[in-house]
């Protein structure tokens, strides 16, 4: 096995014991923690290439959930000047750094005290692609876990880890949310079979409460159900500073299998006054439209041709151009109204 | 075989009309792949950007 798999599976360790939350004081379950913690890298890593490899995933994940993404994302715009924590310190190590992450890294002896440095953007930004794209099984967790022999430890955490098993590898459905974004990219997802690369590594969560979160933040808002069936990624969740986020770390091609759009449009009746206030809900997915003014339905159509029928109106409404068409007899202007798109795309990632 | 000026009219154009129309479908698939390519970008930015932030 690689030194980066193997830093990955114990990572992939560390992350459990890190969410494990035995039924005792906090104080001990920090110890409790840190055995572990300190034994699991003892007994798995073994070379120097190893634990390099361990560090230097840890860094890479750090940088992406809590450091400056813009530094990650092209490390050549990094300064000493724009290194810095909101309150104009310097930023080290131990600002961003999640408790498990500390511990882990002082174990083995990385100075968590030192200033971030460009070399290490440029490091996460090589790696990143590599650590989100990472396959790994349960049972390769649980043969690692099994040979660190931490259960003996704490037996309550044994317990968890076998009845857990099958969570252990990669997750197989994730979510991202996005908000405020422009109506070309909305018009750009709500077409199946639109594919793009994401191989530089892209921020997602297992937990779908957290992606509909950020996805309500502002209008043109924009969720990603995708299906990791290969189970890719890379699962930073408890050793990232945000916790609650489950975040993972993926890495891939995206394509887009299917999408369902909402939003809403205004009627043009006469170009001089503007729009008839009562507005317009669209909704659509690759095969079915839907319009409702008010509580009528003015449209609606199922078993549709995308290309001809949906797709047709999706560009022109989504770039700020009126739209025409005919129903029950009228004929009907329309133009959708600024950020109310709300778009849910299924995709699949490989 | 002997065309007329009317015809030949006719013929340039219905050939430039021809042409006009590929230049109008040449130039609306380049803003497409313009806008495409704008709008992965956008994407790709905006996807890389934990949900923290």
């Amino acid at each position: 096995m690689s030194a980066a798999k193997t830093a990955i599976i114990v990572a992939r360790i560390l992350n459990q014991i890190y969410k494990f939350m035995p039924n005792v004081s906090p104080n001990r379950m920090k110890y409790v923690q840190e055995q572990m913690t300190t034994k699991t890298l003892a007994k798995l890593l073994k070379t120097d290439e190893e634990k390099q490899a361990f560090i230097n995933t840890i860094l890479s994940m750090t940088l992406l959930t809590s450091g400056a993404v813009d530094f990650v994302r092209d490390p050549e715009v990094w300064s000493p000047e724009k290194s810095v924590n909101k309150d104009g310190t310097k930023r080290r190590w131990s600002h961003i750094l999640s408790h498990g992450s500390e511990k882990a890294l002082d174990v083995l002896r990385f100075p968590t005290y030192e200033l971030i440095t460009k070399e290490q953007y440029q490091l996460a930004n090589k790696l990143l692609p590599m650590i989100g794209s990472t396959v790994i099984s349960s049972s390769e967790v649980m043969e690692a876990f099994t040979k660190a022999d931490v259960g003996s430890i704490n037996s309550d955490f044994k317990d968890k880890m076998g009845s857990d098993e099958k969570y252990l590898g990669s997750e197989k459905v994730l979510y991202r949310g996005l908000h405020s974004m422009p109506a070309s990219v909305v018009k750009f997802l709500a077409n199946p079979g639109t594919s793009w690369d994401m191989s530089r590594g892209v921020s997602t969560s297992y937990d779908y409460g957290s992606a509909e979160g950020f996805m309500n933040k502002g209008g043109n808002g924009i969720i990603f159900h995708m299906k990791n069936e290969t189970g890719r990624g890379f699962t930073a969740d408890a050793l990232s500073k945000y916790k609650p986020e489950r975040e993972v770390i993926l890495s891939g091609t995206i394509v887009v299998e299917d999408f369902t759009l909402t939003m809403y449009a205004g009627e043009e009746f006469d170009p001089n006054i503007g729009f008839d206030d009562k507005l317009i809900k669209i909704e659509c997915n690759k095969s079915f439209i839907l319009m409702r003014k008010g509580l009528k339905v003015i449209y609606g159509k199922r078993n549709v041709d995308f290309n001809s029928e949906i797709k047709p109106m999706l560009d022109a409404l989504l770039s700020e151009q009126s739209f025409e068409f005919e129903s029950k007899g009228k004929t009907y202007k329309i133009k959708m109204l600024d950020r109310t798109a709300i778009l849910k795309v299924t995709a699949t990632i490989s | 075989m002997k065309l007329t000026k009317t015809q030949i009219k006719q013929i340039i154009k219905e050939e430039l009309e021809q042409v006009m129309n590929e230049v109008e479908l040449e130039e609306q698939e380049a803003l497409r792949e313009e806008s495409d390519a704008a709008a992965k970008q956008e994407l790709i930015d905006a996807m890389s950007v934990p949900m923290t932030k």
